[in-house]
């Protein structure tokens, strides 16, 4: 299966799935004359994993994260506004497309679970600025499964900004 | 006054979840964890009474919300952390943020984290937050959200969490717009954090400020009504709101003074916006209010401004960066009902409540008993787009039918031109202005209107050039009044144009500035003396020649020690039987005493800029005419000197020289106010 979305592509292993969502909405933005709204670009945010993503997910995994299970794997490929390109926090070129056991680690997690491993990577790549974040659902797999997410992320491509 | 109030039994619930609350605590409880039970009793009590009830379990989760223990794996707040705080702690920066949409805090708007990650340079261990409810995790997760800090390169750990509903990228320059989302977050909170169901505007607000690592410190009362709005107040100041002004803080030594004046109560009403500081060449802060301001400086102290006195002070005379400085006193009514401040400038400005009026005022100055204002003096500004049009504006007051002679002197340069004024007044001409390479199509025009018959040219060829001379020669008669040096040309003017007889008073400055002669020669003028230059310590042979021809029974000399030495004061004494000196080094406290020397009865007074001469030099005859002595000002002061010799004089006529540019608005609105005759109060 493929998805594509924004300039972002992805062709699924089988046993995997994915999905985009986008910030869809600007937040709300109190001023003192009153309530206006500022422009926020609409960015995608990839999930991609080998079990049924739930449909309520926070953008790295929240919801998600919470369901898998030890063999199970979560990727969150998310897309950063235009005036992060060129930062020192995105210095680094181009999507990690081969991982290693030794990428991930426990403390790694925006929430740390018990068995889980993570991974977080800035980086720029065509021209646009990204953060890939990486679950696996027990450490004691990572080898497997990092050959798993790498074989994922071997099929993810990203263009120019559509 | 007293009450009493009946008193009120417990609710079952309140019961329940008391009772529940003391076993959750335990017995014997410390000081602190008493506190923390209460906070947590009343917290659940607030937020969910019945299912804490039911289940008592939940009191912490009531609070706190979702996996607040340690091993629930999340970060922890840093208000639980960071000593009440709601910022980032030290060793710590902004990392990056999510939203968490229909938050009930934030009234219904996204509610945001902050994420506080280890600057890459400090140490933190990981470990659980002891916080009553909030056990989360502190320096455990190493993760960042990213939109914040950009430059900092790497991922750290996230040392806690702060809660904002203002937008991240306004709350922090740092931060980025992107936004990242995590809805599952709603429920995570902290006991050190407000009642989130129950938010109000001064809530929010003390949150976004950073609860008791705000500027307002810890909260010492509870929020109340008050009349009209709510308030709260803290260590370090108060807030207040109304549902239409929204939160609004005072802060310090101006909240006492606000607390003082009566609060929400006082003629201020309520805050409009936060006490904030003043720009940096005026140190101070000023905090608004519905109906005035409090003004805040280490040097002014603490006072307000309001009503009428408040709308001219900000909106017509600048506030508290404008020219009157801060106030250095509050409002205050006079006998007949008046009000009146006085501000550091040494101007006040006076308020007439039954009509409106107000009326600005030197601080010393009095009011009229008989509820009228203080007269005030015929004021003109006479001035052209620049120096060349300015002579020629002076020129058309002073000559509206014209004038038999002109002076012209080179506009870019004084040293020629320096004693002619005398000269000039004497002969009842203007002085005009001109390039020295050839003569200015204005001020031709200027020399045709008037219908001159005779122009005399102060200075050389090298002050104003041949081509002049044929030019103005098209006029009338043309005289060149010029020596070697500006010296010889000051003993030319004398001779020729001033005390071709001799003169019993003779003006007596240096050659090497202009503001003394240019004051000097309207005094010299109304007693039809000349004015001679000396060259720095010496007193040069031309003008000890030209002394011996006037044989003065007295000198003037003009100005202090570093403008004429002693040594050439002394030289000066061989020439007359009196000499005495005018003025100090300032020019401007020259300028001051020279006016002096005109009459005490004179009614008028001509002002001009003491940073350039071509004004001045312009406005001598005009002086003259008028009987005026000239006095000096700085483009946007009056200096002091002058202000009092303005104050003390009472001129019924003021007469500025020179646009905006070389004497500012703000001076002008001074001028204009200085009452003619002293007032009766």
């Amino acid at each position: 299966m493929r998805l594509s979305s924004h300039g972002l592509s992805a062709v699924l292993p089988s046993g995997w799935e994915g999905a985009f969502t986008t910030a869809r909405e600007a937040p709300a933005v109190r001023t003192a004359a009153g309530v206006t709204t500022r422009a926020v670009p609409s960015l995608p945010t990839l999930h991609l994993a080998n079990f049924a993503l739930p449909p309520d997910r926070g953008d790295f995994g929240s919801g998600a994260v919470d369901v898998m299970g030890a063999r199970h794997a979560f990727v969150s490929v998310l897309e950063y506004g235009p005036e992060c390109v060129g930062t020192a926090l995105f210095s680094e070129a181009g999507l990690p497309r081969h991982l290693t056991a030794g990428d991930f680690s426990p403390r790694a997690l925006q929430r740390t679970r018990s068995g889980q491993a993570g991974l977080q990577v800035f980086f720029t790549e065509a021209g646009r600025a990204f953060c890939l974040y990486v679950v696996l659902g027990h450490r004691g797999n990572a080898a497997t499964l990092a050959g798993e997410v790498s074989r994922t992320l071997a099929n993810v491509t990203i263009g120019p900004a559509a | 006054m007293t009450s009493t109030t009946a008193p009120v039994r417990p609710s079952l619930p309140e019961r329940m979840v008391e009772r529940a609350a003391t076993w959750l605590a335990g017995e014997g409880l410390s000081r602190r964890r008493f506190l923390s039970r209460a906070a947590i009793v009343g917290s659940a009590l607030a937020v969910e009474p019945w299912g804490f009830v039911l289940r008592p379990g939940t009191a912490y989760a009531s609070v706190c919300g979702e996996a607040a223990s340690c091993s629930g794996g999340w970060t922890a707040f840093c208000c639980t952390i960071n000593d009440g705080a709601n910022t980032c702690p030290p060793g710590s920066f902004v990392a990056g943020w999510w939203k968490i949409d229909d938050s009930a805090f934030c009234m219904g708007d996204a509610r945001y984290i902050i994420d506080c990650n280890r600057t890459p340079s400090a140490t933190c261990s990981c470990t659980c937050a002891d916080g009553a409810c909030d056990q989360r995790r502190v320096c455990c997760n190493v993760f960042r959200y990213g939109q914040c800090n950009q430059h900092i390169r790497g991922v750290t750990e996230v040392v806690c969490r702060v809660v904002l509903c203002t937008p991240p990228w306004e709350w922090d320059e740092s931060c980025t717009t992107t936004v990242r989302t995590d809805n599952r977050t709603l429920t995570h909170w902290a006991s050190c954090l407000p009642d989130r169901e129950h938010p109000t505007a001064i809530s929010i607000r003390y949150v976004d400020l950073g609860l008791a690592g705000s500027v307002l410190g810890r909260q010492t009362a509870e929020e109340r009504d008050v009349e009209g709005g709510r308030l709260a107040t803290y260590q370090h100041g108060m807030m207040l709101s109304t549902t239409t002004l929204g939160a609004h803080y005072v802060l310090g030594e101006s909240a006492e003074h606000y607390d003082e004046l009566g609060r929400e109560r006082s003629v201020l009403g309520f805050p409009t916006a936060d006490q904030r500081s003043l720009p940096e060449d005026t140190p101070g802060s000023v905090a608004a209010f519905e109906r005035g301001a409090i003004w805040a400086s280490a040097d002014t102290g603490v006072y307000e401004t309001s009503g009428g006195i408040h709308v001219r002070y900000v909106e017509e005379e600048g506030g508290g960066t404008g020219w009157m400085g801060l106030p250095v006193t509050g409002v205050r009514t006079v006998l007949d009902g008046r009000q009146r401040s006085d501000f550091a400038g040494g101007w006040s400005i006076a308020y007439r409540p039954s009509d409106g009026g107000s009326r600005l005022l030197p601080a010393d100055e009095p009011l009229p008993m008989d509820g009228s204002w203080p007269p005030r003096p015929a004021f003109a500004r006479i001035a052209g787009a620049e120096r060349i049009a300015t002579a020629i504006a002076i020129s058309r007051v002073l000559h509206p039918d014209g004038a038999p002679v002109a002076f012209l002197a080179r506009a870019d340069g004084f040293a020629d031109a320096l004693t002619g004024g005398v000269a000039a007044a004497l002969a009842g001409a203007p002085v005009l202005l001109t390039p020295t390479a050839e003569l200015a199509a204005a001020t031709a025009d200027e020399l045709t209107r008037l219908g001159v018959r005779r122009v005399v040219l102060l200075g050389g060829e090298g002050a104003l050039s041949r081509r002049v001379a044929d030019a103005a020669a098209r006029h009338g008669r043309v005289e060149r009044w010029s020596g070697p040096d500006r010296v010889a040309t000051a003993t030319e003017i004398s001779r020729r144009g001033v005390a071709p007889d001799g003169a019993p008073v003779v003006f007596v400055t240096d050659g090497g500035a202009f503001a003394e002669a240019l004051v000097a020669a309207p005094v010299a003028a109304s007693r039809r003396s000349p004015i001679l230059l000396t060259a720095g310590d010496r007193v040069p042979n031309e003008t000890r020649t030209e002394l011996a021809r006037l044989q003065p029974e007295e000198i003037v000399v003009v100005g202090g020690p570093k403008v004429v030495p002693a040594s050439a004061y002394d030289e000066l004494e061989a020439y007359a039987p009196r000499i005495r000196r005018v003025g100090t080094d300032d020019r401007y406290t020259t300028s001051a005493a020279m006016a002096a020397e005109v009459s005490e009865q004179a009614g008028s007074v001509v002002v001009a800029t003491g940073r350039d001469f071509p004004d001045g030099l312009a406005a001598g005859p005009l002086a003259a005419a008028r009987g005026a002595g000239i006095v000096l000002v700085q483009p946007h002061d009056i200096p002091r000197t002058v202000h009092n010799l303005l104050r003390r004089r009472g001129f019924g006529e003021v007469t500025l020289i020179g646009g905006t540019g070389a004497v500012d608005a703000t001076v002008e609105r001074r001028l204009r106010h200085y009452p003619v005759e002293d007032g009766l109060l």
